[in-house]
């Protein structure tokens, strides 16, 4: 299958139809670029020649895919960028192409269905026009500076001339993606139309755009005084200055791509010519940093995980939608898979044990459609429509239409194993029972249920609906009939399944505690409490650890402990300092009480912490920061080696992803295993080894890690 | 009546009814009806898919849903593929719908039918008077600014005033209380059997309630938008009623001949009931074991201009003649309770020879009603009355109170506004 076709139409326009094969969505390949620089110069010569019927009039660009008009570039291809040079050779012949589309005499209209992001948007900008769909599936965003990367294809003076120099820098530093109305608001794109219109509105305008010759429609800014006011040289150079001093990115690398930005633009704004040249210099150089191609090797990665076929079942995909599903408990969890369930479009029964711990899931439930909806325009009746999805109860009635049953209660043992044989008694065979927890063995909680094989677990240690990743842990007793139905569900979810073995714990919860434990052993030491959450948050963590363990609640993370050092001994063993804090009332944020104290929106650290922990202030000492995230990510490093040689995962890759995608481990530095590749096998072997004589056994590295230390040295290939 | 089709009530669920301006108030209609059908839909573990028709029973009318049936199947989760209609018979509404239900199932059109009724007396709505709509349709039709405004220049200060929905039978003027009072004089209902009857009510009601006779009935109504609220219970019902309380409150309609007060009449109220109905086949081939089977329903009526709420009296020996049987076969009756001094008008005219032969030119009686049998669980005087609602109400009581008991046959009851009467006969095998 070509990545390209052209379907000329009887009205002398011709569709240019991109179709990536064997994708769901289009990627801008090397390829597909060399088939429009054809194509481009194939009409410019027609042009030239005598006037025939076959003459192609005008163009359509169209998408062959249903949620995708073009998502970005083939990323792996910028892995192949060595020098700075080939990078800059890329840009320059994409500006070509974009300039020879905006040149064309032969009019172009961008018709745009599904995601059109960065270099997409680019080629998007230099058609004449831009006609979208009004679905939810239309998303526009300039996003090359998510890797660390700026617009390659003159995008960013197109912009600018399109929407006015602040609004473009807005979206260049931000990549903030905008759906089909706020781009019709904003003026990105010309035309809203229905999406069964699309194509015919599309060709239409292109009939339009033939007969009226005048095709040049640049200049759109909003009305003259606007412009008078905010596109003169003063008032741009004054805005530039303000954005720069507003850039305040922690990290170096990421402010570098942001400047080079404004630089382009500012030097574009004055010449276009120079403008470009700048912008190719620029792409250039950042495209072979490590953080962009850390970016980029990330992104890749997430990719081939979501769309790995490792547990789908051959040749039967399920499509059909989940019509029912019954949600047991209270908890968290519960709520969060319900609002989950229901937002797309599965009727929801919620067992509870009482009214008042229904009232409250149904509350969460409600609370999380009204922040996800609060702009629509039809938010009232989005939010009853999500609500009428779900049916609160306190017995076990409406379960026999389910087809998954989640169970989400408190994390003991002994409930959820009455809880799935009392759900069992009232639902169908062969419905598929999950069991949600962030630490209990799928295995043990349905030992003794009639139907084993339908048995998965799943974690809920964060928080789901954030979360884009859904890790579904499978017994030796569950069918692979349950896991392909588990993870195609996850995925009409619109999450990414990653399937574990089971055991105690799951691979993010065990890389999770043991990393918010070490905290607690540094603070234990005498390092101080803004050293361990700066070193993390510089890192590039969202948040410190402390913090996080306050988020996540301080029960939750002693009884994960707990669960863990039962099976895995003393290497997971809970930190005293838990106890004492939870004995004391401090549950994390729930209680508004933790290492942190919670007024209104703030929170501010507690020092009286250091008396409830019995630390002594002058004990502690300073230890530089970069000390304080080996210790931490070497604990992250050495549980997952220990899962990875378990055979928990699959592999190296899988465990990175999960890590990204599950805990918030900084994109442009990969992963746990991305980590010890950015050492060396052996250097991280070196410095695991003299840690664990330090402070014993729970660094004591696996077998496998010497394996690769005095193999490979590394676990990826790139 | 072998090998007849006949039509099974496979499940039926009911909010609490609740007192107008109550917990309720925030509810509207659709809601009312929304969460009944849900939560019958999830009880019975029917597939929505297998509903052919959702008919809905409502007295005032909704603005924003006018087929108010269709809303609450789609937001039901019912697909969008199931034909829905709104029916409207004053309190015989819920009725109405669950007939129609039963023909569309005799007559082959439909297998299995979602029907119901709702009410929601707190969220009336309020017409601008004829004079305001007129003005504001030709200021719509105005091109400029004075064009738009001039319309409403024309108007006096009295046309302002809203119109509230009607209370009053359009044709003789009368409300409904004082067509009660019409009754209780001309049967001589004496205001005492009157608070006799309410007290009996409220006591039955309440014991009923203590005895967890309407949990199975019941869905438990959480309160938007914090669900904190859950309302689980019938709130007009009030456990030991004095006599004395009923007697010492002032008549209402008739401040001085009068016998009907707020005690002996039945309150507004807020509330829906939603009941599922198959073919009894389709019910055997999806296994379920149906709460009863409807054996004969009539309908009748009488000149609102003579006495308004008497239509029982002619719907039920109508109902008994197609049913096959006498009143002496009926173990349990579910009779509306408008008025006391309805019943009771209408108990006596059961009784009553002279009314057989004149009203229904019939020569016997259609028979005394034992009291025993009459509303066990209570009735709409304390349970409350949600116009469109309550039909539905009487129907699932009496087949919950039919499956606690011995009973085979039951009779549902209901006389209406506008003079209409109906009676529904049920067979438990």
């Amino acid at each position: 299958m070509n990545s390209i076709s052209i379907e000329p139409q009887k009205s002398g326009v011709s569709i240019l139809k991109i179709n990536t094969p064997s994708s769901d969505e289009n990627f801008l390949s090397g390829e597909c670029i060399e088939k429009l620089e054809e194509f481009l110069d194939t009409i410019e010569r027609q042009l030239d020649m005598v006037e025939s019927d076959d003459e192609i009039k005008a163009v359509i660009l169209l998408s062959g895919k249903d949620r995708s008009f073009i998502s970005g570039p083939v990323f792996s291809e910028y892995l192949n960028f060595t020098l700075a040079d080939e990078g800059r050779t890329y840009c320059l012949r994409l500006q070509d192409l974009c300039d020879k589309i905006e040149n064309s005499r032969t009019p172009f209209v961008a018709a745009i269905n599904g995601k059109c992001l960065g270099i997409g948007l680019e080629l998007a900008l230099a058609c004449n026009l831009r006609v979208v769909s009004g679905t939810n599936k239309t998303l526009l965003s300039m996003n090359q500076i998510d890797y660390g990367l700026i617009p390659s294809a003159g995008g960013m003076q197109r912009l600018a001339r399109i929407l006015g120099t602040k609004q473009a820098l807005d979206l260049i530093l931000s990549g903030e993606h905008v759906d089909a109305d706020d781009s019709m608001d904003m003026g990105l794109v010309d035309e809203l139309v229905p999406e069964e219109l699309l194509l015919r509105i599309a060709e239409a305008r292109a009939i339009e755009l033939i007969t009226k010759q005048s095709h040049q429609k640049r200049f759109s800014l909003k009305g003259i005084p606007g412009t008078l006011i905010n596109e003169n040289p003063v008032a741009r150079k004054m805005l530039f200055k303000k954005i720069r001093g507003e850039i305040r990115v922690e990290r170096e690398q990421s402010k570098n791509a942001q400047m080079m930005a404004i630089e382009a633009l500012e030097i574009g704004i004055n010449s276009n010519s120079r403008g470009l040249h700048a912008e190719s210099v620029y792409f250039g150089e950042l495209a072979v940093t490590g953080y962009a191609r850390q970016l980029i090797k990330t992104e890749i990665s997430i990719q081939d995980v979501r769309k790995s076929d490792l547990y789908s079942k051959s040749g039967s995909e399920a499509t059909d939608s989940l019509e029912k599903a019954a949600v047991i408990g209270e908890s968290m969890g519960a709520t969060s898979m319900a609002s989950l369930l229901a937002d797309n479009g599965t009727a929801v029964r919620l067992k509870c044990s009482d009214d008042q711990a229904a009232g409250r899931v149904l509350k969460g439930c409600r609370d999380y459609f009204s922040d996800k909806y609060v702009d629509y325009a039809q938010k009232d009746m989005v939010l009853e429509k999500k609500l009428d999805l779900i049916s609160p109860a306190t017995e076990y009635t409406g379960f026999k239409r389910a087809r998954i049953i989640v169970e989400a209660e408190s994390e003991d043992l002994e409930i959820k194993k009455n809880v799935l044989s009392e759900a069992e008694s009232v639902s169908i065979s062969d419905a598929v029972y999950l069991t949600c927890s962030f630490a209990l063995p799928v295995s043990l909680v349905a030992q003794d249920c009639r139907r084993p094989d339908k048995a998965v677990g799943m974690n809920v240690l964060g928080l789901l609906n954030d979360s884009e990743l859904l890790e579904i842990s499978a017994s030796d007793r569950t069918s692979k009939e349950t896991v392909a139905e588990i993870v195609g569900i996850v995925r009409r979810l619109g999450k990414t399944p990653l399937v574990i073995k089971d055991g105690a714990g799951f691979y993010t919860s065990r890389v999770w505690l043991s990393y918010l434990n070490e905290a607690l052993h540094l603070l234990s030491e005498g390092v101080l409490f803004d050293d361990i959450e700066e070193a993390m948050t510089g890192f590039g963590f969202e948040d410190g650890p402390l913090s996080a363990i306050d988020e996540a609640g301080l029960t939750l993370v002693r009884d994960g402990l707990n669960i863990l050092f039962e099976h895995f001994g003393e290497r997971l063993k809970p930190h005293p300092y838990l106890d004492l804090m939870i004995d004391d009332g401090r549950l994390g944020a729930v209680s508004e009480r933790g290492f942190y104290k919670y007024i209104k929106d703030e929170k501010r650290f507690d020092k009286s912490i250091y008396k409830l922990l019995s630390i002594n202030e002058r004990d502690i000492e300073g230890v530089s920061l970069d000390y304080i995230q080996e210790r931490l990510l070497l604990s992250m490093v050495n549980e997952s080696l220990i899962c990875l040689e378990q055979g928990v995962l699959p592999g190296a890759k899988e465990a990175d992803v999960a890590c990204v995608l599950g805990l918030g481990f900084p994109r442009y530095r990969g992963g746990p295993f991305r980590y010890i590749d950015s050492d060396g096998a052996a250097e991280t072997l070196k410095k695991l080894h003299n840690l664990s004589i330090k402070y014993g056994a729970r660094y004591t590295p696996p077998p496998l890690l010497k394996d690769v230390a005095v193999g490979p040295n590394r676990f990826y290939e790139d | 009546m072998e090998n007849k089709k006949r039509v099974a009530v496979v499940g039926g669920i009911r909010t609490p009814f609740i007192k107008a301006g109550g917990d309720f108030k925030g509810l509207s209609s659709l809601d009312l009806g929304k969460i009944p059908a849900k939560e019958l839909i999830n009880r019975t573990d029917i597939s929505p898919g297998e509903i052919d028709q959702v008919i809905f029973g409502t007295v005032i009318p909704t603005i924003k849903t006018s087929n108010l049936a269709r809303e609450i199947a789609l937001g039901s989760g019912v697909p969008a593929s199931v034909p829905a209609f709104t029916v409207t018979s004053a309190c015989a509404s819920a009725n109405q719908a669950f007939t129609s239900g039963i023909d569309s199932i005799l007559s082959g059109n439909s297998d299995v039918v979602l029907t119901g009724g709702v009410e929601s007396i707190s969220d009336f709505p309020v017409l601008f008077s004829k004079k305001f709509r007129d003005s504001f349709f030709a200021s719509s039709k105005g091109n400029n600014l004075f064009q738009k405004t001039k319309p409403f220049l024309k108007m006096g200060v009295s046309d302002i005033a809203p119109d509230v929905p009607a209370i009053s039978e359009r044709s003789t003027g009368l409300t409904m209380g004082e067509s009660a009072e019409k009754m209780a004089m001309i049967h001589r209902i004496s205001r005492e059997d009157q608070d006799r009857f309410a007290q009996r009510s409220h006591e039955l009601s309440s014991q009923a309630a203590s005895e967890g006779v309407f949990d199975e009935e019941i869905v438990h109504t959480f309160i938007p938008p914090d669900y904190a609220k859950v309302v689980a219970v019938d709130n007009n019902v009030r456990e030991g009623l004095e006599l004395q309380t009923l007697s010492d409150l002032k008549p209402v309609f008739d401040t001085q001949y009068g016998t009907i007060t707020a005690g002996n009449s039945a309150a507004l109220t807020d509330g829906g009931a939603a009941i599922l109905l198959m073919s009894e086949e389709k019910a055997k081939a999806l296994g379920y074991k149906p709460m009863g089977y409807v054996r004969s329903y009539a309908y009748g009526a009488v000149d609102p201009g003579d006495e308004l709420l008497m239509g029982t009296a002619y719907s039920t020996p109508r109902a008994l003649d197609r049913a096959g049987l006498t009143l002496r076969d009926i173990d349990l009756i579910e009779m509306h309770e408008s008025f006391s001094a309805q019943v009771l008008s209408n108990l006596n005219a059961f009784a009553s020879k002279k009314f057989a032969r004149e009203k229904l030119g019939r020569s016997e009686a259609i028979g005394e009603v034992d009291i025993n049998k009459l509303n066990v669980s209570g009735g709409s005087i304390a349970i409350g009355h949600p116009f469109g609602a309550t039909g539905g109400r009487l129907i699932i009581t009496l087949l919950h109170r039919m499956a606690k008991r011995s009973a085979n046959i039951g009779l549902v009851t209901l006389s209406a506004a506008g003079g209409i009467g109906v009676s529904i006969v049920f067979e438990k095998e």
